[in-house]
């Protein structure tokens, strides 16, 4: 019989000693991931959107049709025609060949960077990154070169960062689903046009793309720069249909060979009921999405003006649902203040998780049932009278 | 006459070449072509009409790890907690790509049963590891001769894969074998990695056994397993592993590092079909089973040769006698008669006089491909050696 709960030590199993090095590695950073207690306010889970009409109906009339077989490797040519307009639209130009749909925006994600990267591998990462991406980028084993622009700078790398830095692949993520801020579109064409020059590939994080409050801050302005870009994409967070995973990634002609065969021999191709999904959210959900940009929208604006009543400046962000809460002001880190709130039931992220640019700040997600996210707002607030001078 | 392509014609060409054409008969891709049994379907769309559709944990549904240790056991023999010995992945293919990265270092041996499914090559050569092959051959119908891997263990030695019934030879590893395999893995304290996705697929009174049901084998066996196959479910993309709760923590961690969890209507779907009656298998097995005689008897005509396909849903065809290559016989049979059949290539490089044929088409339509490829060999027999 196995022990469990820590009784044999994992050296004394068969299957303890034959573990690899990194895979154990892995697991032993996994380990800090605090969950939430039960009955906290948790200020982090959004809650389930309702889905589109359309969406839902596209994925049972699917089901009805028996579309219920392998779909073609890269995704059903429909969706990835589609993605690869919307993408092109907004001046990532990208083609049904150059597109591939993904078990979620994270799949699509870690296809490209074991596809890009390999051991040795130089990545300049700018902050603020998911603790998920560092985990991917060591299990890979990637050198790791950080960047850690400020929020004075709305978390804006300077092109020069990237300038001799013998990287491979620049990473970056605009709009941000950690910040929510977006790179304003000349200076990500600055950046891009400088790691281009420098033969540096540059991966986009796209994924909150969709959940813009204003879909301009979300466009690139040179297309023929933008098709050079590898960009990720998901429905997650803007259409809701996180549990559904899928995402996408589209990527320059000749890394396709590369990067397809990856996504085929990683899962085969994306679950056929949530490619049909996906397509009536971007073909059929627009009216839907606009009253969820407008709902955060209110949603926002209600915590901004509680949070800044309250002395407590924010990160005004350009996508939802993630809202960034700056308590640099305060006598006490991210760190300690998130832990005071766990202890007092309230669950917020501190922002050091995610690097060094949002250490200082606490997140929140916006997408959290309205009246949890009023009481939360108002018991962070009280942090100023508690830990002040 | 057909002009014969310069440069050697592999499984993606072929696919490419059938896409751009119209009335042809698939037996290339793994794919079954029976409808998904309607409760499962059913139970799908009542998760999506009750919202059933947000994120589940990283290890999958509890009620569907709950169903698998229930299948687990009823089954396999294979006792297995749901709580820490079972993870759901987004196809067995997720499941066994993960759990070769959670094994496998740089310079790592490991035995793998020649021919094969080289999406495990894909895997095995990302992780840095070296596949060492071991020979199967239609004489012992691709059953997995003890000695043979016995032969090739190594100080070095990680990994002993088993994949039965087998894919593309449909053998399996008999009852005896895997008897003997087991000692020689616990002798040599070696790792075995036991797929049985085709398990729901034996004919002809075939029988195997789930090798972590072997004494002394749980510590150290991987069982990989899914429901694409044996539910005609591949769209969904649910498998999953059971093993030991340290490698199953390892993938779990690796899991939600890829992409988070399974996407959550498939699960439900997956609790559906492994909870649910079970003879919608057995139906699909016999429909199988009788297109199986049909394509024995029409290669026995043809002249090709083969081992006695115990399992699975393919026939591994020895094209020697024809005196036609088989990736070029590959090509004259899309080309000429619209029939897409996957060359032994695929499945190893020295392979070239093997065809793997599916039993995935009606068997109206096998017939209709069967008359096409004998039109095709009449016309070639004996010319284009
Ligand atoms: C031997 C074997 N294992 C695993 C798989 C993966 O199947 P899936 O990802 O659909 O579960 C296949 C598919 O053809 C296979 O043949």
């Amino acid at each position: 019989m196995t022990t469990r709960g820590g009784g044999a030590s994992r050296a004394d199993t068969p299957m303890g000693r034959a573990l690899a090095g990194r895979a154990v590695a892995l697991l032993q950073a996994r380990g800090r991931t605090a969950t939430a207690a039960a009955g906290a306010l948790d200020l982090t889970q959004p809650e389930l959107a309702v889905l589109p009409q359309p969406v839902v109906q596209a994925a049972k009339d699917a089901l009805d049709r028996g579309e219920t077989h392998y779909t073609t490797r890269p995704g059903v040519v429909e969706l990835r025609q589609t993605i690869a307009e919307r993408s092109t639209a907004d001046g990532f130009s990208a083609t049904v060949a150059s597109t591939v749909v993904t078990n979620g925006g994270s799949e699509g994600l870690y296809v490209v960077l074991q596809g890009l990267l390999g051991p040795g591998d130089t990545v300049l990462v700018v902050e603020p990154v998911a603790p998920n991406v560092i985990d991917m980028l060591t299990f890979i084993g990637a050198t790791l070169k950080r960047i850690s622009p400020s929020a004075e700078e709305r978390f804006v790398p300077r092109p020069e960062t990237i300038v001799d830095s013998g990287a491979a692949v620049l990473l970056l993520a605009s709009p941000s689903p950690i910040t929510g801020v977006a790179i304003p579109p000349e200076a990500l064409e600055q950046i891009v046009a400088a790691a281009v020059e420098h033969g540096v590939t540059v991966v986009l994080d796209r994924s909150s793309a969709a959940a813009a409050y204003d879909p301009a801050v979300a466009r690139f302005p040179n297309p023929e720069l933008g098709a050079q870009i590898v960009t990720i994409g998901s429905f997650s967070d803007a259409y809701g249909l996180t549990g559904w995973r899928v995402g996408y990634f589209t990527a320059p002609a000749e890394r396709m060979g590369k990067l397809g065969g990856l996504k085929q021999a990683m899962s085969i191709c994306t679950t056929a009921v949530s490619q049909y999904a996906a397509l009536a959210a971007l073909q059929e959900a627009d009216e839907w999405l606009a009253e969820r940009r407008a709902e955060f929208a209110r949603r926002r604006d209600l915590a901004v003006s509680r949070l800044e009543a309250a002395g407590l400046p924010v990160v005004p962000p350009d996508v939802f649902p993630a809202l960034l809460i700056d308590v640099r002001g305060l006598a006490a880190s991210d760190v300690e203040l998130a832990e005071r709130l766990a202890a007092d039931g309230v669950v917020v992220q501190p922002g050091s998780i995610f690097g060094q640019a949002t250490a200082g700040f606490l997140r929140i997600n916006l997408g959290i049932p309205a009246d949890d996210l009023e009481a939360g707002i108002d018991r962070i607030a009280r942090l100023r009278n508690g830990v002040e001078g | 006459m057909t002009q014969t392509p310069k440069k050697a014609i592999d499984i993606f060409d072929l696919q490419e070449l059938a896409r751009s054409k119209k009335n042809v008969i698939s037996m290339g891709l793994g794919d079954p072509d029976l409808d998904t049994p309607a409760h499962i379907v059913a139970a799908a769309k009542a998760a999506i009409e009750e919202g059933r559709t947000g994120p589940a944990p990283t290890r999958g549904l509890p009620e569907l790890r709950e169903a698998i240790s229930r299948k687990l056991a009823r089954d396999n023999g294979i006792i297995a907690d749901p709580e820490t010995e079972v993870l759901v992945t987004t196809g067995g293919q997720e499941a066994l790509f993960l759990l070769v990265q959670a094994l496998t270092e740089p310079g790592d041996e490991v035995l793998v049963p020649d021919p094969r499914y080289t999406s495990y090559d894909a895997a095995i050569n990302l992780a840095g590891g070296r596949i060492v092959l071991v020979p199967t051959d239609e004489e012992h119908d691709f059953d997995l001769d003890p000695d043979e891997v016995e032969k090739r263990i190594t100080p070095k030695t990680k990994v002993l894969l088993l994949i039965s019934p087998n894919n593309p030879t449909a053998g399996i590893v008999s009852p005896e074998n895997t008897r003997r395999l087991a000692e020689i893995a616990i002798e040599h304290d070696l790792i075995v990695i036991s797929d049985e996705i085709y398990e729901k697929f034996l004919y002809d009174g075939a029988q195997q056994i789930s090798i972590a049901s072997l004494p002394g084998m749980r510590e150290r066996t991987i069982t990989l397993n899914g429901v694409s196959k044996a539910y005609a479910m591949t769209g969904w993309r649910i498998g999953y592993l059971a093993g030991p709760p340290e490698f199953i923590d390892a993938v779990a961690a690796l899991k939600e590092m890829v992409n988070m969890h399974a996407p959550t209507v498939s699960q439900w779907a997956a609790v559906a079909a492994l909870d649910g009656p079970q003879d919608c298998v057995e139906e699909m097995r016999q429909t199988y089973a009788e297109r199986r005689r049909l394509l024995m008897d029409a290669l026995d005509e043809m002249g090709f040769t083969f081992g006695t396909p115990h399992g699975a849903l393919y026939i591994w065809a020895n094209t020697a006698s024809t005196g036609i290559e088989a990736t070029r016989l590959s090509y004259l049979f899309l080309d000429e008669a619209d029939v897409l059949i996957f060359p032994g290539t695929g499945f190893g490089e020295k392979w070239g006089n093997y065809m793997r044929m599916t039993l995935l088409q009606p068997k109206e339509v096998l017939e209709q491909a069967i008359s096409r490829m004998k039109d095709v060999l009449a016309r070639h027999r004996g010319t284009a050696g």
